[in-house]
């Protein structure tokens, strides 16, 4: 184990002796063609995802290009020009900012864009002759037929870190600009960087550079490592990188596009955005956490075979009807059935497949349908937290939204009542914008309609109040009544006035309720519980374990575990914790049997005490000493091989904790 | 920028200066070698290049600062005499540069060919050469024996003298610029002012604009930077628009009187702000960066308190004041408006790493056990341990101190002893430590504090998110697991090393202030986990 760093796997015999059972069997047979479904859900899945992540940065890469064509047109003595990109300390950002830029860039005949980053050059030397190379090496195609191979031999052969050659093939094919994205300042040594800015700042001259840092902490700390000398080499200018919420956003609306047939539910969505927002992780592990999902979906799942629409009966194995008609769901259906005394159609659902598979496409569509429409209705939510108050920056994002509204926390909650509350007292010209905005949201026809009707309406009252011009206000608005306290009978009396709203106002606040009424029925009706839905198994996937499995394994626990309680992963007769409350058995591992009596030491363990500890703990058990000692000596070997022991030079006879259990 | 004929230029002169060759091919008694020294920016360079210009000497300037090694260095001098003689067609008969012995016999043939003519070489900055070999001055100082017609001109902006292993050798001194000097070329003439093109008064504005350059050098370059006339150049550059604008600005001047004017001292009194704040980042190199789009509403809101002039400013100059100010507080009204940088559990363990590495071992236990989070104060507790050492192993039972480490904790004696050197040895710089005292710190300092449950992922994720912080350079692996172990060997340092190898350990990369803005973000400080390094 100690002297064997890795070996090489020889498996005896190709093929074991015993006939294997080649052909898939019941659920499983269904597996290549959930495979392909897999696929082609996930690759269009990919696509939006993708096409939405892109779009994110056009704005910054777009203000880049502005800054290298004023960069180009002005030529500023003394300091090279750059820009400074901070992007936080997400990789994955960056280097789609930097190949979009280098993309557009490249392809202009006069300009060349290149990228270097930490990995190309540890010395200078190095990263001269990469960038020299990078930017000489440009594809030619582009260039004007110019004989260009006598000037090659023109003077002496130089060195190939000579910025000389890079200034040569300037003045050659008159460029305007050279322009040096450093990808990865932060991973760059400080001293090469600044060299670097000093050796291009001399060059300045003669060959236009031009910088374009990114940096993924914040500008004084590059100001701070850079020297003074290369500062004074730079002219900077800062420009930012879309936030990472942004892109979670981004990436979650694609993935919760209406098209999509497969849901992710509010529990693992929950679960990847908490991820995403306590620790540093590329937008890239959130789409990987939603991959996984499809894909355990998928491949666990044999109904999700029902998610293909064209899918045929002779297709799909009986296995599969049968567990269909085992879900929990369709039991709950055929229940109603029966309460409604359908038991003709109940009959044909069991009896044939067909009349099954008409009837889970239908609920299908109309599960994915009411999902679509959650979204929707969080949308309208959105738009009316907008309004209500009054920032962008208090509207709660679109994905809490969603997992609050999947787990049927939104329907009749206080967050919705509220925003219906100020919705209600809003004046006339602000309830004109709610309304407006909802229509702007896709919502069902007859709700547009409706609304429509009440923006009529409320036009016309608003033209044809006595004094144009001035808002109408609502009477539930407290501001617009005062209280009256009378005594009555020794009894104070509070009594609201309205204080001096006229006629126009009186309609006006009908109307709103009317509105608001609308909505409310709207929303509560949208709002469902998507538990509820039929064969929601299908298209929900909400399982937590096998994503947490994979994406926050914790190793450090396992082996804990199976150390200190080896019966949870032996499950053995023998050492079960019900034999009495004894922990410590001669029956468990002997390594295990070490790792307790390990837990128990201080932080220097007397390596002769812990001998005869284990000793006492073996007992006689048959073994000679000289069979425990090989044991305790292999099981300490082992110790130290996992690293929680190691020896310590303060005392000769003792070994040292290195680890502590449940940290 | 010219520079006024001095004695150094004289000396040059004289130097260079040689009796008109009576025919083609003649010797001639220049020296072989020249060196030019003198500070930064005392215009060697310029002057030189001036002087061989005037005389018709055909020369080649040579940078060393381009030159990454020597054999680089070399290389040039060659081409750029070959190019200087028109001889590049033949450049394939010459041997290869990688010695100066190739240099020599490279040089030797082309003089020999293209006839003797007089060339200079003049290298600038030789001090500040990479890489150069011992060899390389002795014999660049015997280059122009070994070939007649070649003369070495080297400057030098260090006052130590070089090693040219030869005895005289002419040096010219170039002192730096006096401030009669500095002033007569920042106010000359020939120099183009910032905002020239105002029309009224050109009289009457270069007065102002002298008069503005003496205050400038008095105030701010001669007890800073008075060797640099660049600084010069560019502080007042920078300062000169913000201190006329009220004259450009058409405000009307103070006092009283049907023809009052702005004189220098009415706009002194105006401007007594821009000499403090302002005038004192113009001199700090900062990198400017700035958001071009919300720039101009920024600024303004930064403006205020830079601008401490006495009459209230109006809008406009307000804005432009802000727009020429440093970017500092553009960026830090920036941040604020932005997400934070670091999430929330990155942040915490860049926060305890930093008191990984900043905390002795030794006062671990006071700092992260139980037995501080159990009394009230913390600080309390810890002074009166401190008064009474021997207490300090009270309650320290071996599992209730998770945060210890592998080095236990020294005897109080020999850490009385050894304190001073403890102190003094180890103030302000990070010490490495493992991933065990890390993740035992943070449990100890996470704000909500970790449920105790099994499961908690807490610690498993320490070592991704280190890894993350180590990516962006705040935090930095320690390579001195062997380095270390032998130090402790010799006995320097007391507690006893990482005597395995394969041991990782990390060390804080950025400093207090950082971190401790970083965790204001999220509500978390570290000042009630440090102790002062007394004891």
């Amino acid at each position: 184990m100690e002297y064997e760093k890795c070996y090489a796997f020889e498996p005896e015999s190709a093929r074991p002796a015993k006939r294997r059972r080649v052909e898939p069997q019941g659920l499983h047979a269904s597996w290549r063609a959930r495979h392909e479904a897999y696929q082609k859900a996930w690759r269009e899945q990919k696509q939006r995802i993708d096409a939405e992540l892109s779009s994110i940065n056009s704005s910054t890469v777009l203000e880049l290009t502005k800054f290298l064509d004023g960069a180009a047109q002005s030529n500023s003595p003394g300091a090279i020009p750059t820009a400074v990109l901070s992007t936080g300390p997400d990789t994955s950002s960056r280097t789609s900012v930097i190949q979009q830029l280098s993309g557009t860039q490249n392809l202009l005949a006069r300009k060349v864009f290149i990228s270097i980053s930490a990995t190309t050059g540890g010395n200078l030397k190095a990263l001269l002759k990469a960038t020299i190379q990078k930017a000489t090496s440009r594809n030619e195609g582009i260039d004007d037929q110019e004989d260009d191979s006598a000037a090659q031999n023109k003077g002496a052969k130089l060195l190939n870190y000579d910025l000389q050659i890079l200034a040569n093939y300037v003045r050659e094919k008159r460029l305007q600009q050279v322009a040096i994205a450093i990808q990865d300042t932060e991973a760059f040594d400080s001293e090469l960087l600044s060299e670097l800015i000093e050796l291009l700042g001399c060059w300045l001259d003669r060959i236009p550079f031009v910088f374009l840092f990114t940096i993924a902490t914040s500008l004084d700390i590059l100001q701070q490592r850079l020297s003074k000398g290369a500062i004074k080499c730079l002219k900077g200018q800062l420009f930012d990188v879309a936030p990472s919420e942004d892109e979670v956003e981004r990436a979650f609306e694609a993935i919760t596009n209406p098209s999509t047939s497969l849901w992710i539910g509010p529990e693992l969505m929950s679960t990847a955005l908490e991820r995403q927002s306590d620790y540093i992780q590329s937008i890239g592990s959130f789409v990987g956490a939603a991959q996984y999902a499809y894909m355990s979906s998928y491949y666990a799942n044999a109904l999700s075979i029902f998610l293909d629409p064209a899918i045929k009966p002779s297709e799909v194995s009986a296995d599969h009807f049968e567990a269909l008609r085992n879900l929990d769901s369709f039991r709950d259906y055929c229940r109603g059935l029966l309460d409604n005394n359908e038991i003709v159609r109940l009959r044909g659902l069991f009896d044939s497949d067909d009349s099954l598979l008409k009837v889970v496409r239908a609920e299908l569509n109309r599960g994915t349908e009411a999902l679509a429409n959650v979204m929707i209705a969080v949308e309208v939510v959105r738009e009316l937290q907008l309004w209500a108050q009054g920032s962008r920056a208090a509207v709660t994002s679109k994905s809490k939204l969603y997992c609050q509204a999947m787990s049927n926390k939104l329907a009749g909650s206080s967050l919705v009542r509220s925003l219906l509350l100020s919705t209600r007292k809003a004046r006339s010209d602000a309830a004109m914008r709610t309304l407006t905005a909802v229509m702007g949201v896709d919502i069902p026809k007859n709700l547009k309609q409706q609304c429509a009707k009440i923006r009529k309406e409320l036009t016309d009252m608003v033209m044809n109040q006595p004094n144009t011009g001035q808002t109408l206000r609502s009477e539930d608005n407290i501001r617009n009544s005062t209280l009256r306290t009378t005594v009555v009978a020794q009894k104070v009396e509070l009594s609201k006035q309205k204080s001096t709203l006229s006629k126009q106002d009186a309609a006006y606040t009908a109307l709103l309720r009317r509105f608001t009424d609308l909505l409310d029925g709207y929303l509560n009706k949208t709002f469902i519980d998507p538990k509820s839905l039929l064969f929601h198994e299908i298209f929900l996937y909400d399982l937590k374990s096998p994503n947490r499995e994979t994406f926050t394994p914790r190793p450090r626990h396992a082996i804990e575990r199976a150390l200190a309680a080896p019966h949870d992963y032996l499950d053995c007769s023998c050492c079960a914790p019900e034999q009495g409350d004894v922990t410590l058995a001669a029956s468990q591992p002997a390594t295990a049997v070490l790792y307790q009596l390990y837990l128990e030491s201080g932080s220097l363990i007397n390596v002769s005490d812990l001998w005869q500890a284990f000793q006492a703990v073996l007992g006689d058990a048959g073994q000679t000493e000289q069979q425990q000692m090989a044991l305790f000596l292999r099981d300490l070997a082992e110790l130290r091989y996992l690293g929680l022991v190691k020896g310590t030079r303060k005392r000769a006879d003792h070994i040292a904790k290195v680890v502590w259990k449940g940290l | 920028m010219s520079r006024e004929p001095d004695q150094a230029t004289c000396k040059l002169l004289s130097c260079t200066n040689s009796p008109q060759p009576r025919k083609q091919g003649d010797l001639f008694p220049s020296p072989p070698i020249l060196v030019a020294y003198g500070l930064e920016s005392t215009s060697k360079t310029e002057v030189i290049v001036n002087v061989l210009q005037k005389k018709g000497i055909p020369y080649t300037l040579l940078r060393s600062r381009e030159c990454l090694t020597q054999r680089h260095l070399l290389s040039k001098i060659f081409a750029s005499c070959v190019s200087a003689f028109e001889q590049e067609s033949q450049i394939e008969q010459y041997d290869k540069i990688d010695s100066i012995n190739a240099l020599l016999g490279n040089l030797r043939k082309l003089f020999e060919r293209v006839g003797q003519r007089r060339f200079v070489v003049v290298i600038e900055g030789i001090d500040r050469l990479k890489q150069a070999g011992p060899t390389l001055l002795p014999a660049l100082a015997r280059l122009g024996d070994q070939i007649p017609g070649l003369s070495v001109l080297l400057t030098s902006n260090s006052p130590k003298p070089l090693m040219l292993q030869r005895a005289g050798v002419p040096y010219v001194h170039f002192p730096p610029y006096s401030r009669a000097e500095a002033l007569r070329i920042i106010t000359s003439p020939r120099r183009p002012r910032p905002q020239a093109d105002v029309d009224e008064g050109e009289g009457s504005m270069s007065k102002l604009y002298a008069q503005f350059a003496i205050t400038i050098y008095d105030s701010l370059i001669s007890p800073t930077s008075s060797t640099s006339i660049e600084t010069f150049c560019k502080v007042c550059d920078k300062l000169w628009p913000i201190f006329i604008r009220p004259v450009l600005g058409g405000e009307k001047p103070p006092g009283t009187g049907r023809d009052r004017t702005w004189d220098f001292a009415k706009l002194l009194v105006k401007n007594r702000g821009l000499f403090h704040s302002e005038a004192e980042n113009a001199l700090h190199d900062t990198l400017p960066a700035q958001l071009p789009a919300q720039l101009p509403q920024q600024q303004t809101e930064t403006a205020p308190e830079i601008m401490s002039a006495p009459t209230t400013p109006s809008k406009r100059t307000a804005g432009l004041t802000g727009a020429t100010s440093s970017s500092i507080p553009a960026s830090k009204v920036l941040r604020q408006q932005q997400p934070p940088l670091l999430k929330h559990f990155p942040t915490l363990v860049l926060l305890s790493s930093y008191l990984a590495s900043h905390t002795a071992p030794k006062h671990d236990i006071l700092l992260f056990s139980r037995l501080s989070s159990a009394s009230s104060t913390t600080s309390k507790k810890i002074r009166r341990l401190r008064q009474t050492p021997t207490k300090r192993k009270t309650g320290t039972t071996p599992n209730a101190t998770p945060s210890k480490t592998n080095s236990g904790p020294a005897t109080p004696t020999k850490s009385r002893t050894k304190s001073i050197f403890a102190a003094n040895a180890n103030l302000g710089i990070p010490r490495p430590f493992t991933l065990e005292r890390v993740s035992a710190i943070l449990r100890a300092v996470h704000p909500h504090g970790i449920p105790n449950r099994p499961g908690c992922v807490v610690s498993d994720r320490v070592y991704r998110e280190l890894g993350e912080l180590e990516k962006l350079r705040l935090v930095v692996r320690t390579t001195g697991a062997g380095l270390h172990g032998t130090t402790a060997g010799t006995g320097n340092t007391g507690t006893a090393a990482a005597d395995d190898i394969t041991e990782e350990k990390w060390r804080v990369n950025v400093g207090r202030d950082w971190v401790v803005d970083m965790g204001h973000v999220w509500g978390m400080g570290v000042s009630e986990y440090e102790i002062e390094q007394d004891m």
